[in-house]
């Protein structure tokens, strides 16, 4: 019974992707109008708009690794045709996923705990007009929609993104970098596929450890700031503030707070004389205050040190060096909490059959003042 | 720096098979490529790799990775005794950044696993100058099974009289083969002290049949003790 389904299952898939491939390449009526760039195995450029002059461009450097799945090992960004490339990033990546299940035990370390690999890429991961790097990553273009609206004008934003599937034992994590036309980087982790076997039943969180190394116009003269709002009566005020005093540590969010971690650079000013900045913004739907020590704070920004690298230690890592005008790193957790539920799946005798429906979480980093004006806008 | 591929095909081998190598402009509905010169010069586009790796993995070569392997070995830390039980589990290459951004050099990260005290011994090492940089033993940090302790693994579940009766059944009832099954492992730590897994190895087990995990039993792999133990029939 299971084998004729599975059979059925991969004649179906392969129909479709054969389909979808044929579209893909032969550029037929059925492919949208995007198509991707590439200039090597490992790195990316793509131009915005992608079907006119360049107003701007990212180049992004990747890689891929046993036990470390996807992740991204430069990018630079470009914020006109005339202007250069500018690094933001020297590295983003799961540092980890920590996945605590309710009743205390077990606690996975998704990363660090196994030797996980990617899976390969198929045709229908690609989708119409997606590229297939290296067997394993997805590679794609695509409009993400209106990007500002002023009556009856409107602006297309699009999107250059990079994906790949962790094969997690029973679990899947797909691993997401989206680099938008207007500067913002969108982290993501979703988590997908079979429930734990014999806790098919039990919920549990899957936490995105984020590590990123933000090298905003160079890895030097970059500060930490926490951004608070405060409204204690009918007005309202909001904050930037050195992160804890200047000095690695942590903060919770609070959302009350619109808590915030920016990542300013002390040296570069756009034309307004303003210093260029990212707001990093978590994309989460509540606080994961597990009991380890890692997961006391949202957030946490430590000096750049080549050899901290583990998120589980992070508390380890802070002891009270500076974070302004230095070389810093932030690190954040974003949670996805799983309470299964009939659609995740049902049992066949003594199988599980079905899969979880992928949930995301990760956070975008927004610039602020990198411009000198709102982009893309004539 | 490697050599820097062009590519117009999309896809690898799935696209090479339905000969789908068309370029993009092929059409007024596709996007342009990218067009503007790429300075292939520019400080920040160098690649921190060093020669030896390949597209965009990093996962470490294992001439390169034994290397390393050797270069810590050579340490105090791991000059154990014979009857001292410690595994090699892997090497990780580390990006590491220099006083200019065009400047990187290769640090490797060498795990190993010692089972007397459940310590990560983790040493990084510079594989050009032979120079060990960092080294520490930390009990209790994640490390990933070697390749050796999953087939351990594998190999004590299938000797186990309960886990071949489940597999032995679900074969039966699915009309599989033995081919079609697959263990699976999951590390499962513990931070608390009084725990019974707390400063061991502990694997939980997993039995795939083709596509689908087994629900019971739960298979736990003890490797420090070098036993299964056996649940079943929890509730649902």
């Amino acid at each position: 019974m299971i084998k004729r389904r599975t059979i059925v299952s991969y004649l179906i898939s392969l129909v479709a992707g054969l389909v979808i491939s044929s579209a893909a390449f032969a550029h037929g009526p059925g492919c949208p109008a995007f198509a991707p760039g590439q200039t090597s195995s490992n790195v990316v450029e793509q131009q915005f708009p992608p079907n006119g002059p360049m107003e701007t461009a990212w180049r992004v450097r990747f890689a891929n690794a046993t036990a470390k799945g996807l992740y991204i090992t430069g990018a630079w960004f470009k914020k006109g045709p005339s202007e250069p490339w500018m690094r933001v990033l020297w590295d983003a990546r799961l540092a980890d996923i920590f996945v605590p299940y309710h009743p205390g035990s077990p606690r996975y370390y998704d990363l660090t705990n196994f030797s996980f690999p990617l899976v390969n890429a198929t045709a229908l991961d690609a989708g119409a007009c997606g590229n297939i790097i290296d067997g394993k990553v997805i590679h794609q273009v695509s409009s993400r929609g209106v990007s500002w609206k002023d009556d009856t004008a409107v602006g297309i934003g699009h999107e250059l993104s990079l994906w790949a599937t962790l094969d997690s034992a029973n679990y899947n994590y797909i691993m997401r970098y989206v680099f938008q036309d207007d500067g913002t980087i969108k982290l993501r982790i979703g988590a997908t596929s079979r429930n734990l076997p014999y806790s098919e039943y039990t919920a549990h969180m899957h936490n995105g450890l984020w590590r990123i190394d933000m090298d905003l116009n160079g890895f030097r003269n970059d500060s930490a700031l926490l951004y608070s709002h405060s409204e204690p009566g009918i007005a309202a005020t909001d904050s930037l503030t050195p992160f804890n005093g200047g000095v690695e540590g942590g903060v919770e969010i609070d959302h009350e707070k619109f808590t915030e971690v920016h990542v300013r650079d002390e040296v570069t000013k756009n034309a307004h004389g303003r210093n260029i900045s990212y707001e990093f913004k978590p994309v989460r739907f509540g606080a994961p205050r597990h009991s380890e020590a890692f997961a006391q704070e949202d957030f946490w920004v430590t000096r750049y040190r080549y050899s901290e690298k583990t998120y589980d230690v992070i508390d380890s890592y802070v002891n009270g060096e500076s974070v302004t005008n230095n070389d810093v790193v932030v690190w954040h957790i974003s949670p996805l909490h799983h309470d299964p539920r009939d659609e995740d799946g049902y049992f066949i005798g003594n199988s599980w059959h079905g899969v979880a429906l992928v949930m995301w979480s990760g956070l975008d980093l927004r610039p602020r003042n990198l411009f000198d004006a709102t982009p893309h806008f004539p | 720096m490697r050599s820097v591929v062009s590519y117009l095909c999309f896809g690898v081998l799935p696209a090479l098979a339905l000969g789908a190598c068309v370029s993009p402009s092929s059409t007024q509905d596709a996007v342009a490529v990218s067009s503007y010169e790429v300075d292939f010069n520019h400080p920040a586009f160098n690649d921190p790799r060093p020669d030896g790796f390949e597209g965009a993995s990093e996962t470490v070569p294992p001439i390169i990775a034994q290397r390393a392997r050797d270069i810590a070995e050579r340490s105090a830390l791991l000059r154990t005794p014979l009857d001292a039980r410690v595994v090699y589990v892997g090497t990780d290459f580390l990006s590491h950044k220099m006083l200019d951004e065009k400047l990187s050099r290769a640090i490797y990260r060498v795990l190993f696993y010692r089972y007397s005290d459940d310590a990560a011994l983790i040493t990084d090492v510079d594989i050009e100058s032979g120079e060990i940089l960092e080294q520490g033993a930390y009990p209790g940090r994640p490390v990933r099974l070697s390749e050796e302790e999953m087939e351990e693994v594998r190999a004590l579940v299938l000797e186990n009289r309960e886990a071949q009766t489940a597999i032995g059944e679900a074969l039966s009832a699915s009309g599989l083969s033995r081919e079609d099954v697959a263990i699976e492992g999951l590390i499962v730590r513990t931070r608390d002290a009084k725990d019974p897994f707390h400063g061991r190895r502990i694997v939980r087990a997993l039995i795939r049949i083709d596509r689908d995990y087994l629900h019971e039993p739960l298979v736990i792999v003890d490797l420090t003790a070098r036993e299964v133990s056996i649940e079943r029939a929890r509730g649902r």
